[in-house]
C-alpha cells in the first residue's frame, strides 16, 4: 500500500528556502509542498508562483497548522523557537534550519515542546549528510587508520550568502557573528566527529560588533587518549575550506564539499593521495543531495521509521559548546600593520 | 562638524575609507551598504550600517539628509552604476553637500590605454559595453552635476593594493597556482595604489579646492615593474614560484577577440546540435539519408578523396605548457602607460609615505596573519 503524502510547510521564504529547501522538497517523491509560511506572504505567495505550485501562503503557523504533517523552520535565528513551538503545540513536526536558536535557553523551550507532544524536532546540520562526513565518521569510530592525533579545520567566505534581511549582521537576532552563522556547521560536525571537548580557547575579532574572525582550540579527551583541534573561521577573507584530520597512520582531508570525496594520505608516503569511497550507502540514496537526504531523513523520523539523524539535543549540544565559546572570549590582537595605514596621514 | 555619507562602505576601499574615522570626533561618518553580504569587515565593530538601494531615490535622500560630504565607491549592475549613480547625484546636490568625492577607474582610458593616458585629460576610449565605458559615463554625469553646481571630483585609481585587495591576492594566488608568467621581461609599468594611500587621497579630496568633476589619478610613489612586483611579493610570501616568460605577441594572440564574419555566422547553424534537431523533419532526414546514400555508392577513390578532404584530423593530445597560464590577467602587463600622479599632489599634497614596495609588505604581512596555513594550522596544507 502506498503511503500517503508528507504534507509539508516552510516558514521563513528568504535565500535557503527559495535556493535549497523549495527545491529539495519538490524534487522528493511522497512530498507535497502546501504552505509557504512568511510575515511578508507576498513573498511566500511569489515563491509559490515563481516554482508554479498550489501551496498557500500564509502569515503564521497557526493559519496552516492542521494540514500539516511537517514544518521546515528557515526563518531567522532568534524566531526559530517560537515557530517551532507554535508548531509542535499543534501536534506539527519540525525541521530547523542550523542553530537551533541564539541561546541554549530559547533551544531548550523547543526541546521541551517536541517532548511534551511526543513529535520530531531535527535539526538542519545539513552537512552531516555528506558522503565525506559519513564515512569520515565511520573511519574514526572504527579506529581504521588508528588513533586521532590532531585537527584543524578552516572556512572563510569574503562576505558571502548576503540574507535578504541582513539578519546575520544583527548580534541580537542571529546569535553571534562568524562563528553562529556559518562556523555552527563545523562546531556540530566536530561534536559529531570527536565529542564535546573537555576544555577549550576562544579568540575572536570582535568590537562590539558580530565577530567576523574566530580562532579556536578544542582539547578532547577520548578514554585517556587526548588530542587537540584548531578550528579558524572568516567572514573577510576566503580560505581553503575543509578538515584535515591526523590518524597513527597519517591524513584524512575532507574538503567543505557536497560532493568531493574523502582523500587519505599515508604519513609514510604523504604524496600518495587515495579517494576513498564506500560501498556502503549509509541509509541514503546514492546521488541524492544533502538538502533531500536531510528532508527524507526527517520524515522517515516523523513516521517512527528512523532515528532523527541530528535529534534537537544535538543542536543544544551546539549552542551550549558556542555559549561557552563566547564567554571565555579573548580578543584576537588587531593587525598593527593595518592599524597603522588606518592613521596614517590622519593628521595631515 | 562634516557628516560624510560613504555610498559603498562595505567595499575595499569604503571599508579602508570608513575606518580612517574611527575614533575621530570632528566627523560623522554614515557608511550606506547594499547587502549584508561583504559588510562583516565593518560590522565587527558594531558601526550602525544602513541598507539603501541606490535605485530608490526616496531611501536615498532619506539617507543623505545632513550630510556635509558624500564619497562614492559602489559597484554593482549597470542599472545602479547608471540609473543609481544618477540618483545619488540628484540626493547630493537637493542636500546641499558641499564636496561629492566620486571613485572613478584607468578603465576609462581603454584596454590598453594609449600612450597619452599618462596624464588624465588624455583621449577615453573604452570598449562598448566594458565596465570602463560604464565608468566613464559616470564621469560624465559627474561633470554635468558639477557644472550645475554640484562641488565634485573623481579620484582614478589604477589596481589597488594592500591589505584584502583583490589585485595583491590574485597574484599571490596566481604565482602559488603558477598561472602567472612574466611578459616581455615585465618590464612593463605596474600602475598601482594601496588601499591606504587612496583612502588618505579621498579625505584631502574633500576639503581640496577642485569642484569641477575633474579625473585625478591617485597613485603609489615610485611605481615598480610587473617583475619587480613579482620579485617582492615572492621574497615577502613563502611557496609562490617564479613566473616563467611569455611573449607579448603570444599574450595579444591568446587574448584577441574573436573575428566573427558573415560566413562563420551562417556556418554556425550546421553544428551538430543544429543538425540533430533539423533531422527530426521528415523531409530533412529524407535529404539527408538520400546524400549519405549517394555518397555511400561513390567509387572508393572517390570517397577516400572527400573523407581526405573533409573529415576532421583524428584529436592529437599536443602537452601545452601554457595551459595554466591566465591570458586575461596577463594582458595587463601589455599596458605601456605610466600614469603620472602630478596633478593629485598639485591638489591634495604629498601622500604619506608608502610606496608600492611597502604596499605589497604589507598587504603580505596580512596575508600571512589571515590565510597562510601555519603554526596551529599547517595540517591545512595537506588540502592544497
Amino acid at each position: 500500500m502506498s503511503k500517503r503524502p508528507f504534507r509539508l510547510g516552510i516558514a521563513g521564504v528568504g535565500l535557503i528556502s527559495e535556493q535549497s529547501h523549495i527545491p529539495a522538497a519538490l524534487g522528493l517523491p511522497g512530498v507535497e509542498l502546501v504552505a509557504l509560511i512568511d510575515p511578508v506572504t507576498a513573498r511566500a505567495a511569489a515563491a509559490a508562483r515563481t516554482f508554479r505550485i498550489g501551496a498557500r501562503a500564509a502569515a503564521s503557523v497557526a493559519d496552516v497548522a492542521d494540514g500539516l504533517d511537517g514544518l521546515l523552520i528557515a526563518s531567522p535565528n532568534n524566531t526559530h523557537a517560537d515557530l517551532a513551538c507554535a508548531a509542535l503545540e499543534r501536534g506539527v513536526h519540525v525541521l530547523i534550519e542550523k542553530p537551533l536558536e541564539v541561546s541554549v535557553a530559547r533551544g531548550e523551550r523547543v526541546a521541551e515542546a517536541a517532548r511534551r507532544a511526543g513529535r520530531v524536532a531535527a535539526i538542519g546540520y545539513v552537512t552531516r549528510f555528506r558522503d565525506n562526513v559519513l564515512l569520515l565518521k565511520d573511519l574514526i569510530d572504527g579506529n581504521h587508520f588508528g588513533p586521532v592525533i590532531q585537527y584543524a579545520y578552516q572556512f572563510g567566505t569574503p562576505g558571502g550568502w548576503p540574507s535578504l534581511s541582513a539578519y546575520t549582521l544583527d548580534r541580537s537576532i542571529a546569535g553571534g557573528g562568524v562563528v553562529m552563522v556559518s562556523g555552527t556547521h563545523f562546531i556540530d560536525r566536530a561534536l559529531y566527529l570527536f565529542g564535546m571537548p573537555d576544555s577549550h580557547r576562544y579568540r575572536d575579532d570582535s568590537l562590539g560588533g558580530p565577530e567576523a574572525n574566530a580562532c579556536i582550540e578544542l582539547h578532547h579527551a577520548v578514554g585517556g587518549h587526548a588530542f587537540t583541534g584548531h578550528v579558524r573561521l572568516s567572514k573577510t577573507v576566503r580560505l581553503t575550506g575543509g578538515l584535515v584530520v591526523e590518524t597513527r597512520d597519517g591524513f584524512l582531508l575532507a574538503r567543505e564539499s557536497n560532493d568531493t570525496p574523502l582523500r587519505f594520505r599515508p604519513h609514510q608516503r604523504p604524496d600518495l593521495a587515495h579517494d576513498l569511497t564506500s560501498d556502503r550507502d549509509f541509509g541514503y540514496p546514492r546521488g541524492m543531495g544533502v538538502f533531500q537526504r536531510q528532508l527524507l531523513n526527517f520524515i522517515a523520523a516523523c513516521r517512527g521509521e528512523a532515528a532523527a539523524a541530528v535529534p534537537v539535543e544535538d543542536g543544544l549540544a551546539s549552542l551550549r559548546l558556542i555559549e561557552s565559546l563566547y564567554r571565555s572570549r579573548e580578543p584576537l590582537p588587531e593587525d598593527p600593520g593595518l592599524a597603522a595605514a588606518t592613521t596614517a596621514g590622519a593628521a595631515a | 562638524m562634516k557628516k560624510i555619507v560613504i555610498v559603498g562602505a562595505s567595499g575595499l576601499v569604503g571599508s579602508e575609507f570608513t575606518e580612517r574615522f574611527l575614533g575621530r570626533s570632528d566627523v560623522e561618518v554614515v557608511p550606506l551598504i547594499h547587502s549584508s553580504g561583504s559588510a562583516w569587515r565593518l560590522a565587527r565593530r558594531a558601526l550602525p550600517l544602513r541598507q539603501v538601494d541606490l535605485l530608490d531615490p526616496a531611501q536615498l535622500s532619506a539617507a543623505l539628509a545632513g550630510a556635509t560630504h558624500v564619497v562614492n565607491c559602489s559597484r554593482g549592475s549597470d542599472a545602479v552604476m547608471l540609473e543609481g549613480f544618477g540618483n545619488l547625484l540628484k540626493a547630493a546636490r537637493a542636500a546641499g553637500v558641499r564636496k561629492f568625492v566620486h571613485l572613478s577607474s584607468v578603465a576609462v582610458y581603454g584596454d590598453p590605454p594609449p600612450p597619452e593616458a599618462r596624464v588624465e585629460n588624455a583621449p577615453t576610449r573604452p570598449a562598448p559595453g566594458s565596465y570602463g565605458a560604464t565608468k566613464l559615463r559616470q564621469d560624465e554625469l559627474l561633470q554635468q552635476a558639477a557644472r550645475a553646481g554640484l562641488p565634485a571630483v573623481a579620484l582614478c585609481p589604477p589596481n589597488i593594493g594592500g591589505p584584502y585587495a583583490y589585485f595583491h591576492l590574485q597574484l599571490a594566488d596566481g604565482l602559488r597556482q603558477g598561472s602567472l608568467a612574466l611578459v616581455d621581461g615585465g618590464t612593463n609599468p605596474c600602475n598601482t595604489v594601496d588601499v591606504g594611500t587612496l583612502a588618505w587621497t579621498m579625505e584631502q579630496a574633500l576639503d581640496a579646492e577642485v569642484n569641477d568633476g575633474r579625473r585625478v589619478f591617485v597613485l603609489d610613489p615610485e611605481l615598480l615593474s610587473w617583475a619587480e612586483v613579482f620579485a617582492a611579493l615572492r621574497a615577502e610570501l613563502a611557496g609562490l614560484k617564479e613566473p616563467r616568460p611569455v611573449a607579448a605577441d603570444e599574450v595579444r594572440r591568446r587574448t584577441a577577440e574573436p573575428v566573427v564574419s558573415l560566413a562563420s555566422s551562417l556556418l554556425r547553424p550546421l553544428s551538430g546540435d543544429v543538425r540533430e534537431a533539423l533531422r527530426r523533419d521528415r523531409r530533412w532526414a529524407a535529404v539527408e539519408a538520400a546524400a549519405k546514400g549517394l555518397v555511400l555508392r561513390l567509387p572508393a577513390g572517390a570517397k577516400e578523396f572527400l573523407r581526405e578532404r573533409f573529415a576532421s584530423p583524428p584529436d592529437v593530445p599536443y602537452w601545452n605548457p601554457d595551459s595554466r597560464l591566465a591570458w586575461r590577467a596577463l594582458s595587463q602587463q601589455l599596458r605601456t602607460v605610466r600614469h603620472e600622479a602630478g596633478e593629485a599632489r598639485r591638489l591634495f599634497g604629498t601622500p604619506p609615505a608608502l610606496t608600492a614596495r611597502g604596499s605589497i609588505a604589507r598587504f603580505a604581512g596580512w596575508y600571512r596573519r589571515m590565510i597562510e596555513p601555519s603554526g596551529d594550522y599547517a595540517l591545512i596544507r595537506h588540502l592544497e
